[in-house]
């Protein structure tokens, strides 16, 4: 999903630098007051297995190939800030040195890719109040992952369709409704892999799932398993 | 380092290894909108080192990509602590003056 230099118009990827800001300033801000010394060899090893995990396409339909996102992973772990942290570094490495999302298009991949799925943390807190159970908890990674993929798609679609490049072709009438489709079947993997890794480190370290998040609502600890 | 830390990230990396000769070459959601539309991928703006996470030089694709790959694990995983770290520090000097 990271977008290309070329596929945004400058007020498109200006906005959504200017967006992606906004939330960037108040998440270092986040991490450099409550970041731990429990908390910062978990968050480095998250960071640089996504990084990993981004590598490895897994074909999904015929012809169409998809891949770990990680944010929700990241925010579940450590919360909504350290995922935008870590989502950030990602995006900015690969960026700069495999050309994989343009550098004008930044703003707009920390966006769909970072900002948004930490933003989905909240409706996961929400469905851990109504899914206490074990069952549950994993349930609502599942779905929180597939999520955020779906929503990150969304912003996506509109971004390009917004642009010149898309609008011959109908813009984002066309382009949301069509990103939103494929991704509709891409985020199965992310739900996937997500759930699953969340239900090995709960069996194996529930301690690492249990440490404070860092973001808005206190950084209060989500108590797993419970 | 904590035992779990190592063994995390050793595992990490010989679980790439052994997916990545796997990996699906076939064009992610955005790049199939893109295709269907008829729209092209143009020249980019910055010119990456190390385009589509290829090490040049090394002619074996699987060696390449993997030696790539392991260069950004490296450098994802040393800058986040580093920036992590750095953040830190910069709190607990404003108290003391």
């Amino acid at each position: 999903m990271h977008i290309p230099d070329g596929f945004l118009d400058p007020p498109v990827f200006a906005a959504a630098y200017a967006l992606a800001l906004a939330f960037l300033i108040p998440a270092l801000r986040g991490v450099q007051r409550s970041l731990g010394d429990r908390q910062l060899p978990l968050l480095s090893v998250l960071t640089a297995g996504v990084f990993a995990a981004q590598m490895l396409n897994f074909p999904i339909l015929p012809g169409i190939s998809g891949h770990l996102v990680g944010g929700t992973l990241i925010a579940i772990f450590l919360g909504p800030y350290a995922a935008i942290f870590s989502m950030t570094i990602i995006l900015l490495i690969q960026a700069l040195l495999f050309g994989d999302g343009g550098l004008t298009a930044l703003g707009a991949n920390i966006l769909n890719m970072g900002i948004i799925a930490a933003g989905t943390y909240y409706v996961y807190v929400g469905l851990r109040r109504i899914m206490g159970s074990e069952r549950g908890a994993v349930a609502s990674v599942f779905a929180v992952a597939w999520l955020s993929v779906f929503l990150g798609a969304l912003a996506c679609g509109l971004e390009i369709g917004l642009s010149s490049a898309f609008q011959p072709l109908g813009g984002a009438a066309v382009t949301v409704p069509l990103m939103g489709f494929w991704h509709a079947f891409i985020a199965l993997g992310e739900g996937l892999i997500t759930a699953a890794i969340f239900t090995y480190v709960s069996r194996t370290r529930p301690d690492m799932l249990a440490l404070a998040k860092i973001g808005p609502l206190g950084g209060r600890p989500l108590g797993e398993m419970d | 380092m904590e035992r779990w830390t190592k063994k995390t990230l050793t595992a990490i990396v010989l679980l790439t290894a052994l997916l990545l000769p796997l990996a699906s070459a076939f064009p992610d959601g955005l790049e199939k909108v893109a295709e269907s539309l008829g729209v092209k991928q143009m020249a980019p703006f910055w010119n990456a080192p190390l385009p589509d996470y290829a090490l040049p030089l090394v002619e074996n694709p699987y060696l390449s990509a993997l030696l790539a790959g392991l260069t950004g694990f490296v450098l994802v995983l040393l800058a986040t602590w580093g920036l992590g770290r750095a953040l830190r520090r910069k709190k607990s000097q404003t108290p003391a003056g």
